[in-house]
């Protein structure tokens, strides 16, 4: 008995399951029945595949096929046609009919009773008036609602002188209802615009009239099926194609054109077509009766618009619609090329940078060697000052000698004539005598000081420096005297001319002189004594060299101390040494020194001869 | 015996050297010159220190040896004329190192004559002034050598406003021993009061720390 039972049961789960797995694994199976072929009027399918792969993944088995016989009008291939539905199905039960475009619908309307008796159906993509004219049972649309009217309107809104709309639409049933429907509501429209159907034409022919519209025309594209005459297989060839030859701009009704030539307005959204009617779908396949779902039909939506067309007919943003969408902008030149426009930007203002900097710098390196040029002269004559300066007592004394002197003279002739004693007449005369003579050695110092101070600028002149040796010579004799230092000449014969500037050449010998006194001052050796020389070397230069019987220079310092602020000096500048560098090499020569034998220094500088025959009005050095 | 005043114009310069002792002739005072201070130096060394009067004009800065070391030269050399200095230049440091050391006056070389010649007239004062106190010291000096050493040490004692009793007591002698060398000294000096030998004791520069 329970074995028997046991087979009994174990026999009857085994059927329930087996049934319950095919029945949890057979998947909807669904038709799409498409009113055109699949390369044209397929304008949402591809959102409705998009959608409907969303609404209902995995489990969906769908099946699509053309019903070209929009084209014929011939019931017999109708029914060809169903014929071969009916056997590709035979024995795989559909779940859903999706629709798409009228002629399906009312293909399938049609055959009723004979095709698809109790498979749910969804009407898509018919325009409400079509969709009304069917009652079916077990179906259930999914409706646009174009609004010809608020088309115009749209037109009329956003391009104000507008007087006339060409109307494409080809020639099949379908369209001829369209024409009649299209004229019927436009009819209170008649005073403002001109309508002209574009119909019953070869695409040829259509392309030359759109092309050669009145002005303030408009197209209006709705619809041109396969049958007419050499249309372009595909349908984007053809919206090209017009888009191209239009002298117009072209509107529509349906967002699946928007980009590809027509201007945009309030259009039907295909992706909402298609998400309503996966919807739909996923409602039928879930089982619920097609009579109870009533679905609002799908309007025009906001106005969207193809901002390279509103450019291409001057159409200014500004006179859309509140609301409007501006898309395929263009990215502006700025957009596209930001990246690059942005480096170019940047090296062209870091060039700028770069150039205003070097002007600046050449600006400031200008203003610099003028600068540097004032403060070389400056620093001459600064130098010259702090000589003088050092100088200024042994100046002193030499004019307070020949001054007091001539005082003294005066005050000894003025006594001896008031005496009563008959007057020395030899004496006055000596003293008359000994009063010129000092006075011209007063006005002989003030002089050769006055040209110390000068501050002419230089000026290349035939200077002989064996007079210039004399000179500095003669004005540094009181100090060297005061120091007990001999100053010994040893100068080439006759005049040694060389081309440059008397005072700075002077300038030189003083600093010379002067460093050589200084470095014996100290000394406290038997030797005290100077020697300034000149002499021609190789016939092309003169060379004149200062020596002293010093202390000498350290080996090492030898090149050292024409450096600027090079002293040993405690209240030294530094800046004599430094000085007589640049001055000689201004007037290429060169300086240097040596250590002496015997001890001590020598410093030595050349000078290029000026031409040797120097004519003896060459300019005296200075006035008097 | 009369001393010749004489101005010794010292200065290497010799228009400015020249000028001045031409001037300062024709004023009337004797000048000798000289071109460098080595000369002066010279000159004047070996002369008896009273044979010599006057001042010295001296130029500051002159080679071998300048004016202020001539005059540190001279002093070391027992030469003690007073010096009036001449100068170039206006030279404060040397001016007041020189006023320092003793110079009458320091003046620029193109002083007004008047100047010059106040400057000597009051070296001139000075030197005579010193040499008669000088002279003065000598003769005192002799006075001073006749007394006895210990006539001496009561002198000493005696300055310093010692009683005799003190005196005595002080050097071991009796009082009346101390009456009698204070007689003996007060004939040799040849003084009428007490007063008078101690002043005359300070002049003596004897007894450097006399507290009277």
């Amino acid at each position: 008995m329970t074995s028997f039972c046991a087979r009994l049961l174990g026999g009857l789960l085994l059927v329930a399951g087996v049934v319950g797995l095919v029945h949890a694994q057979s998947p909807k199976r669904v038709l799409l029945l498409h009113s055109f072929g699949p390369e044209f009027g397929d304008l949402y399918a591809k959102d409705l595949r998009v959608q409907l792969g969303k609404r209902l993944p995995g489990d969906l088995e769908l099946y699509e096929q053309w019903l070209v016989s929009a084209r014929f009008k011939d019931a017999q291939e109708d029914e060809a046609f169903a014929s071969y539905l009916r056997a590709l199905f035979a024995d795989r039960p559909l779940d859903l009919v999706i629709t798409l475009g009228a002629p399906a619908a009312g293909f399938l309307q049609r055959r009723q009773q004979s095709l698809f008796q109790t498979t749910p159906m969804l009407f898509t993509d018919v325009e409400e008036r079509r969709a009304l004219a069917s009652a079916t049972p077990n179906a259930t649309s999914v409706a646009i609602s174009v609004g010809f009217p608020a088309l115009v309107e749209h037109i009329l809104r956003v391009q104000p002188r507008t007087r006339t709309i060409a109307i494409v639409i080809g020639n099949s049933p379908i369209e001829k209802y369209w024409v009649q429907q299209i004229r019927q509501t436009l009819d209170p429209f008649a005073d403002r615009i001109t309508l002209t159907f574009l119909t019953d034409l070869s695409f040829s022919d259509v392309l030359k009239r759109v092309g050669s519209l009145p002005r303030n025309s408009a197209i209006f594209y709705v619809m041109l099926s396969p049958e007419v005459a050499g249309i372009p297989q595909d349908e984007d060839t053809a919206i090209a194609a017009l888009h191209a030859a239009a002298n117009a701009p072209i509107y529509s009704y349906t967002d699946a054109y928007l980009g590809k030539g027509i201007v945009g307005g309030p259009l039907i959204s295909g992706e909402a077509q298609g998400r309503e009617a996966a919807n739909v779908a996923a409602r039928l396949l879930a089982g619920e009766n097609a009579a109870h779902i009533r679905t609002p039909p799908i309007t025009l939506g906001s106005p969207r618009y193809d901002s390279r067309e509103l450019e291409r007919w001057n159409i200014k943003e500004s006179d859309l619609p509140p609301g409007s969408e501006v898309l395929f902008r263009e990215p502006s030149a700025w957009e596209r090329y930001r990246w690059q426009m942005l480096m170019i930007g940047v090296i062209v203002a870091l060039q700028t940078v770069l150039i205003f900097t070097l002007l600046r710098e050449r600006q400031r390196r200008r203003i610099a060697e003028m600068d540097a040029h004032q403060r070389i002269s400056e620093l001459a004559r600064m130098n010259r000052r702090s000589v003088v300066g050092e100088l200024s007592a042994a100046i002193a004394h030499e004019l307070a000698q020949p001054l007091g002197a001539i005082l003294r003279n005066t005050e000894a002739a003025d006594l001896m004539l008031q005496a009563p004693s008959p007057a020395n007449l030899g004496e006055l005369r000596e003293i008359m005598a000994d009063i010129g003579r000092d006075q011209w050695r007063a006005s002989e110092v003030i002089r050769r000081l006055r040209s110390l101070l000068a501050k002419s600028p230089a000026e290349a002149l035939h200077v002989d420096l064996n007079e210039i040796v004399h000179e500095v010579v003669q004005l540094l004799s009181a100090q060297a005297a005061a120091l007990r230092v001999a100053i010994d000449t040893n100068l080439v014969a006759g005049q040694l001319w060389v081309s440059g500037d008397a005072i700075q050449l002077e300038q030189v010998m003083l600093n010379l002189v002067m460093n050589a006194l200084e470095a014996i001052k100290s000394n406290a050796g038997a030797e005290r004594k100077i020697t300034a020389s000149t002499k021609i070397v190789d016939g092309v230069a003169a060379e004149i060299a200062v020596e002293d019987s010093g202390p000498g220079i350290p080996i090492d310092k030898l090149q050292l101390i024409f450096e600027p602020f090079f002293t040993t000096k405690e209240a030294g500048i530094g800046m004599g040494l430094s000085i007589a560098r640049t001055i000689v090499e201004r007037h290429r020569g060169k300086i240097w020194a040596q250590s002496r034998h015997g001890g001590g220094a020598v410093v030595r500088f050349t000078l290029p001869l000026a031409g040797k025959q120097a004519d003896s009005t060459a300019v005296q050095l200075r006035s008097s | 015996m009369t001393i010749e005043v004489i101005v010794h114009v010292v200065d290497d310069d010799d228009g400015y050297r020249v000028a001045v002792s031409r001037m300062l002739t024709a004023a009337g005072f004797n000048v000798q010159s000289y071109a460098s201070g080595v000369e002066l130096l010279a000159d004047l060394s070996g002369d008896a220190a009273t044979e010599r009067a006057g001042c010295v004009l001296a130029d500051l800065r002159m080679p071998a040896i300048d004016g202020l070391e001539l005059q540190e030269a001279c002093r070391a050399a027992g030469i003690d004329l007073p010096f009036v200095f001449l100068t170039g230049h206006g030279d404060v440091p040397s001016a007041v190192s020189a006023m320092q050391r003793g110079a009458v006056d320091f003046l620029e070389k193109d002083a007004p004559r008047h100047r010059l010649l106040e400057a000597l007239a009051q070296a001139i004062g000075r030197e005579r002034a010193e040499r008669a106190a000088r002279a003065g010291r000598e003769e005192l000096k002799h006075r001073f050598a006749a007394l006895t050493p210990r006539e001496m040490e009561v002198l000493a004692l005696v300055v310093r406003g010692r009683m005799n009793k003190q005196i005595a007591a002080a050097l071991g002698i009796h009082e009346r021993t101390v009456k009698l060398h204070r007689n003996a000294i007060t004939t040799k000096l040849a003084v009428r009061s007490a007063a008078e030998l101690t002043t005359l004791t300070r002049r003596a520069g004897l007894f450097a720390e006399q507290q009277g």
